[in-house]
């Protein structure tokens, strides 16, 4: 519990009020999620879990403006984005918002350093402030010196990292994480959690969508998903720590 | 995403794919390419005619036969209708004319010849055919009359039938070889060839020999004139001078109908609109193609959104906006058809140059021309890349990242 309180005031971060989501596969109404609520705080390591179709993935997309709840209020830091059009939703996903991928989502033909300068682009920086902000990224998780490297050229675990790189650019209030560890093996795995712990440590709240148990282990809360609706939600006890795990 | 990224970025898209690029623009080329041929070669031979009829000026009549078979001997024109119109009021200059055919020059070098453009005229015609003298004189009502046997040629042909052109030319005599054997014409006169063009020079241009039209009828044993050139007082007054001139031909030979006038400018005006009817088909054609090459594009872009799905997901998960998506897409076919467009503006170019050697004509490239091509083309990439840019646009973030 002491890193729940270290550093942060607990502002209620991300807070969601009796989210819905329904979706229509033809005659059928089915309800990926059911009156969801749930606080996120400033400084949380929170692990989503759940089998599939338990709605942890319905909820990662809500969570990240990539979708809209059917019903029910939506607060980043206090601003209900649930009515939000599409257009001020890429703007929160550009500004508010890290994204980290199970398949890490590179853009194939750029560079690290352009991959991780893209959201900047979008949000209009100029170009010498990007490629100082992407290079300070790429440095912060270790890739200082493969900042030319294209995708293909780099390990999955490397991959990975730009991704991290790519989602802490634009300094978001929040790192979402799906399956960030999905396709990557053990060592590359506590690499990339330690990668988030630290992040962690030094302010930054992550969320992360998993359904390894010994992968939410490394986080500070777990939120388990059941049918659409949370089934437990407790602190972790026993957390593994990445740096040591990674020995 | 500003404008300068976007289009970087989309040049890096349309690059990384080169031979696809160059097939999508191949039909946007070929459309815009003979897009430029047909206008170029169109607007040129325009020129060329209306240069072709700067010479005769406005008011310029020329009377003929009809072409029908119901003609009968009285109804030729001979030297007496000449004789009679010269005497209508109204009449500046006249000249009847008769042409040579099939004759040839001898030139510098005896065993060689190059063939004749010969008219038989009288003084007048050196008014009518807007000749410039350069030295000695023109043909002479006198040298009608005698039927003498000299000429009036151009500096060209003094070149290359005594290989200097001067005074010196005046006195000496020019062969003339036609089925009735060869003739010697002492030249009288020299005239300026006003073609600039370069084919004036090359043999095989024919060199223009004006006689007395007498001798050019009796040398090629003529009886009848090809037709009567006039120019009257008052162009303005065409109209009535070729009723005149109709009705006191029709007296003289007590016949109806048996010869029409054809005036300069008519000529100029009826040419003019056959060659932009014929550039107007042409150009419709030419769209249809442009038409099929934007479509093309269409289809390749539609593959291109699909294909880049994924990527389009990405762009919008790290914020990008549906607008900033469109703006992309339509940039990248913007970017196809105005690089086509270029291209087909270079070989359009190539080819009228090419089309313009073959048929003798000097290509017009207007500014207009070069514009509308460009303009026409980038144009094409707003309207066919705007579906193919609204379904990358639309797409849903989360679908598009799911997509393999």
């Amino acid at each position: 519990m002491d890193y729940l309180l270290n550093g942060s005031d607990n502002v209620a971060l991300l807070s969601l009020e009796n989210i819905c989501k329904k979706y229509n596969q033809g005659e059928l109404a089915v309800m990926a999620l059911k009156d969801i609520n749930l606080t996120i705080e400033k400084g949380e390591f929170v692990a989503i879990m759940g089998t599939s179709g338990s709605g942890k993935s319905t909820m990662m997309n809500i969570l990240g403006c990539l979708d809209r709840p059917t019903d029910g209020h939506y607060f980043i830091e206090n601003e209900d984005v649930a009515g939000f059009n599409e257009n001020r939703l890429a703007d929160i996903r550009n500004r508010k918002i890290g994204f980290v991928f199970q398949s890490f989502n590179l853009l194939p033909k750029l560079s690290s350093v352009e991959n991780v300068e893209l959201p900047m682009v979008y949000a209009g920086a100029a170009r010498k402030r990007r490629r100082e902000k992407a290079v300070e990224a790429l440095t912060k998780v270790g890739l200082e010196k493969r900042i030319h490297h294209k995708p293909n050229e780099l390990s999955g675990g490397q991959r990975q990292r730009v991704a991290i790189a790519r989602a802490l650019v634009n300094d978001p209030s929040i790192l979402m994480a799906d399956e960030p560890t999905g396709n990557l093996d053990t060592k590359s795995t506590y690499e990339i959690m330690d990668i988030f712990q630290k992040l962690n440590d030094e302010g930054v709240t992550v969320v992360m969508v998993t359904h390894e148990p010994d992968v939410a282990q490394f986080t500070k809360r777990i939120v388990v998903f059941k049918d659409g609706s949370i089934i437990s939600d407790s602190p972790v006890e026993n957390r593994t720590i990445g740096e040591a795990a990674a020995v | 995403m500003n404008l300068i990224e976007c289009i970087k970025s989309s040049f890096f898209n349309v690059f990384s794919n080169k031979m696809r690029t160059f097939l999508t623009m191949l039909g946007i080329i070929i459309g815009i390419a003979s897009v430029i041929i047909i206008v170029a070669v169109g607007n040129g031979s325009q020129a060329a005619i209306e240069k072709e009829f700067e010479s005769f000026g406005t008011g310029t009549l020329r009377v003929s036969l009809v072409s029908s078979r119901d003609i009968e001997t009285r109804d030729l024109l001979t030297m007496d209708d000449y004789y009679m119109l010269k005497e209508l009021d109204g009449i500046e200059y006249i000249s009847p004319t008769y042409s040579g055919s099939n004759a040839y020059v001898k030139l510098l070098d005896p065993t060689e010849t190059n063939s004749a453009s010969i008219t038989g005229a009288t003084g007048d015609y050196r008014y009518i055919n807007n000749d410039n003298l350069l030295y000695g004189r023109y043909i002479s009502d006198n040298d009608v009359e005698m039927r003498n046997n000299v000429c009036v040629i151009q500096d060209t042909t003094a070149q290359k039938v005594f290989g200097f052109c001067s005074d010196d030319v005046i006195g000496e005599k020019i062969k003339i070889k036609s089925w009735k054997g060869t003739t010697k014409l002492t030249v009288v006169g020299i005239t300026e060839n006003t073609d600039s063009s370069s084919s004036s020079y090359s043999d095989e241009y024919p060199e223009s020999v004006i006689m007395p039209v007498t001798t050019c009828m009796k040398v090629f044993t003529g009886s009848s004139l090809g037709g009567i050139s006039i120019i009257i007082e008052d162009a303005s007054q065409s109209e009535q001078m070729q009723e005149k001139i109709l009705t006191a031909l029709s007296d003289l030979h007590s016949n109806e109908d048996k010869y029409y006038i054809m005036d300069s400018t008519d000529m100029v005006e009826s040419i003019n609109s056959i060659l932009s009817y014929v550039t107007i088909f042409i150009s419709f054609v030419a769209a249809i193609s442009l038409l099929v090459g934007g479509i093309g594009v269409m289809n390749i872009m539609m593959v291109t959104v699909t294909e880049r799905t994924r990527e389009i997901g990405i762009r919008k998960a790290i914020g990008a906006k549906n607008r900033d998506i469109r703006i992309q897409f339509i940039t990248e076919a913007i970017i196809l058809t105005g690089m086509g467009g270029l291209s087909g503006l270079g070989f359009g170019y190539i080819g009228a140059v090419g089309v313009g050697n073959i048929v003798g004509i000097t290509p017009v490239m207007s500014v207009t021309a070069i514009a509308g091509a460009v303009g026409i083309s980038m144009l094409i990439g707003i309207i066919f890349g705007v579906a193919p840019a609204n379904k990358a646009a639309l797409l849903d973030p989360i679908e598009a990242l799911r997509f393999e």
